[in-house]
């Protein structure tokens, strides 16, 4: 099958993941519940400038407002954060989203200790259908 | 305070919302905060402000109705009363000096008065729509105040270890107290904007999922997830109405796709879960690793069952929660090891639970019993060819002792073959909900049982659709 060399290749990274697991178990449940909550973005963003017009003519109401130095650290979670389309998450995965996702059953690999004791209990089935 | 009159009188000349909303922040240090409590007293704050603002370059110009001033007049006396009590309890939480004063409580209060003299200025229709930052803004502050005020009660409430004398005693209700006025407020904040009538392009509809993703939150944190139904039943109704929301800041849009996606997600059509989570998975900014994480959470077990696709080991690689969360679940489902499968649901189940995944990801169990039943096919190898040079053939007919058999392994109990072929019949019978379903259906297993021979008679071309066999 196509897939066998691939799904080799998956197996020893596997493995070698299954260790910081369990280091990582450390992590206390409890801590959860505070930050189960989505986040404003702590990141640098360029601020817009919102939708401003002025009615009564002003000259140039427009042009977006230099951020007074003072109060750059505002910034850094502001509302009304925007970032380019190059900051993406889309844009780190320029080749596709295949790779994010594999088949459920993207397994063929019959060699190990699963489909041994499978094949195992089969040929019990088998032979005690022949007596 | 003249800061503060600059600022002002800026952002007013500009017209810009985000300026002016740093005029009623609470994001200020504490030597900020005094800055502008030490200004004034209680009895003169109103004069000081009122020539303050009469006396900035944009007050001298006029361009500002005398109305409108007299409301922005209003707005900051409150705000320099909020300013106060916040200074007051932060100042405590360094020394106790004024601890019987300073609460949290009592700032939420203040700023709640702030909040209230803001919507006045827009329901008395002179504060103009590009200043809406500074609703939203307050309300946000609201909101934390709220949390934090509640927090207090809560930890002084455990302390004192008086009983409570009083009737109609509601821990519960008592808990959130606050948070639940916060939500109160906030969907103040939300028909001010809903209800503006000016045209589009000059709306206070602009800051409405500003306001949404606020109100989301605090639902969220009240348990109330499903109050979020009726805000986006009113975005609906008047959706031709509404400012697109491609043209809000990425932030929000992000924030408001993930909240529509979980509840969606908790309302079972994964279909449109999947849809919007998606969405705010790719717009989501690339280093917000916490917000990602949470997207995944849903984004993971909505794909299994919409597409019986696993993640990647790439894909969670930057989340050990998640991999703790999913990684052996994945393994399980597709080496199809059912029994191994239903003890890690079974490990897992507080924090499925918690996460509010757990129903969902038992669904996964079809996919596991699928792959198990698929490996038992495969397992059987072929016929031998009838023909030579003939490609060789499936074994297509597979005795139900042999599925039971893979069924009941790696656990102690064996199946009857009664409540096998109620599995297999189940496998036939279901159909994957695919995104495309509307065009095209798969069921889990073609073929049928044989009952009198005890035999499963599978599909030559397919027996395991979308599996490549």
């Amino acid at each position: 099958m196509a897939s066998s060399a691939a799904t080799k290749d998956e197996k020893a990274p596997a493995a070698a993941d299954q260790k910081p697991e369990i280091v990582t178990d450390q992590k206390p449940a409890a801590a959860l519940e505070e930050d189960d909550e989505f986040e404003d973005f702590p990141v640098d963003g360029t601020l817009p400038t919102l939708y401003t017009t002025r009615p009564e003519g002003d000259a140039s109401p427009q042009h977006p407002t230099p951020i007074p130095q003072q109060s750059a650290a505002l910034l850094t979670s502001d509302d009304n954060l925007d970032w380019a389309a190059e900051d993406t998450e889309a844009a780190t995965e320029s080749q596709g989203t295949q790779h994010l996702w594999e088949e459920s059953w993207d397994d063929d690999d019959t060699s190990d200790d699963f489909s041994t004791q499978l094949r195992e209990e089969l040929k019990k089935v088998e032979a005690s259908k022949k007596r | 305070m003249d800061a503060l009159f600059d600022d002002f009188s800026g952002a007013q000349k500009k017209c810009n919302g985000d300026l002016l909303s740093r005029t009623v922040t609470a994001g200020l240090t504490n030597d900020e905060l005094r800055a502008i409590w030490k200004t004034c007293n209680a009895y003169d704050v109103k004069d000081v402000i009122k020539h303050g603002l009469q006396a900035s370059d944009i007050g001298r110009s006029g361009a500002i109705p005398k109305e409108e001033l007299k409301a922005w007049v209003d707005v900051y006396a409150v705000y320099w009363k909020a300013v106060g009590e916040l200074l007051a309890v932060r100042d405590t939480s360094n020394d106790n000096r004024r601890a019987s004063q300073a609460s949290w409580a009592k700032v939420y209060e203040s700023w709640k008065e702030l909040l209230s003299a803001l919507i006045k200025g827009y329901n008395s229709s002179s504060f103009e729509s590009w200043t809406i930052p500074c609703l939203y803004v307050t309300g946000k502050y609201l909101r934390e105040f709220a949390i934090k005020a509640d927090a207090e009660k809560n930890s002084t409430q455990d302390n004192a270890a008086e009983p409570n004398f009083q009737d109609d005693f509601d821990p519960e209700a008592q808990q959130n107290h606050h948070l639940e006025d916060c939500a109160r407020q906030l969907n103040r904040v939300f028909n001010t904007c809903l209800n503006d009538r000016a045209p589009l392009e000059n709306s206070r509809k602009w800051g409405i999922y500003h306001v949404i993703n606020l109100l989301f939150k605090t639902y969220f944190k009240l348990n109330s997830a499903s109050l979020s139904k009726n805000i986006l039943k009113a975005l609906s109704a008047g959706r031709g109405d509404m400012p697109p929301l491609e043209a809000i800041p990425k932030s929000q849009q992000v924030t408001f796709k993930y909240y529509e996606g979980v509840l969606q997600f908790l309302e079972e059509d994964y279909v449109q879960a999947e849809k919007h989570l998606t969405e705010a998975w790719r717009m989501c900014h690339k280093d917000a690793t916490k917000n990602k994480e949470l997207i995944l959470t849903y984004l993971v077990p909505c794909h299994l069952l919409t597409a019986h696709t696993l993640p990647s080991k790439k894909l969670l690689e930057p989340y050990p929660r998640l991999q703790k969360l999913f990684l052996p679940l994945s393994q399980h489902i597709r080496k199809g090891e059912l029994h191994a499968f239903d003890l890690a649901l079974q490990e897992g189940e507080d924090e499925f639970v918690k996460r509010r995944i757990y129903l969902t990801l038992e669904r996964g169990r079809d996919i596991a019993l699928r792959n198990l039943l698929r490996k038992v096919f495969i397992t059987g190898g072929f016929e031998e060819p009838k023909s030579e040079g003939a490609s060789p053939l499936r074994r297509t007919r597979v005795p139900i002792a042999e599925f039971a058999a893979g069924i009941s392994l790696g656990c102690q109990e064996t199946l009857d073959n009664d409540e096998v072929e109620c599995l297999l019949a189940n496998m036939i019978y279901k159909v994957m909900t695919h995104l495309l379903t509307v065009f095209w259906t798969q069921n889990l297993m073609k073929g049928y049982i044989a009952r009198e021979r005890g035999m499963v008679v599978l599909s030559k071309s397919g027996a395991f659709p979308g599996t490549g066999i």
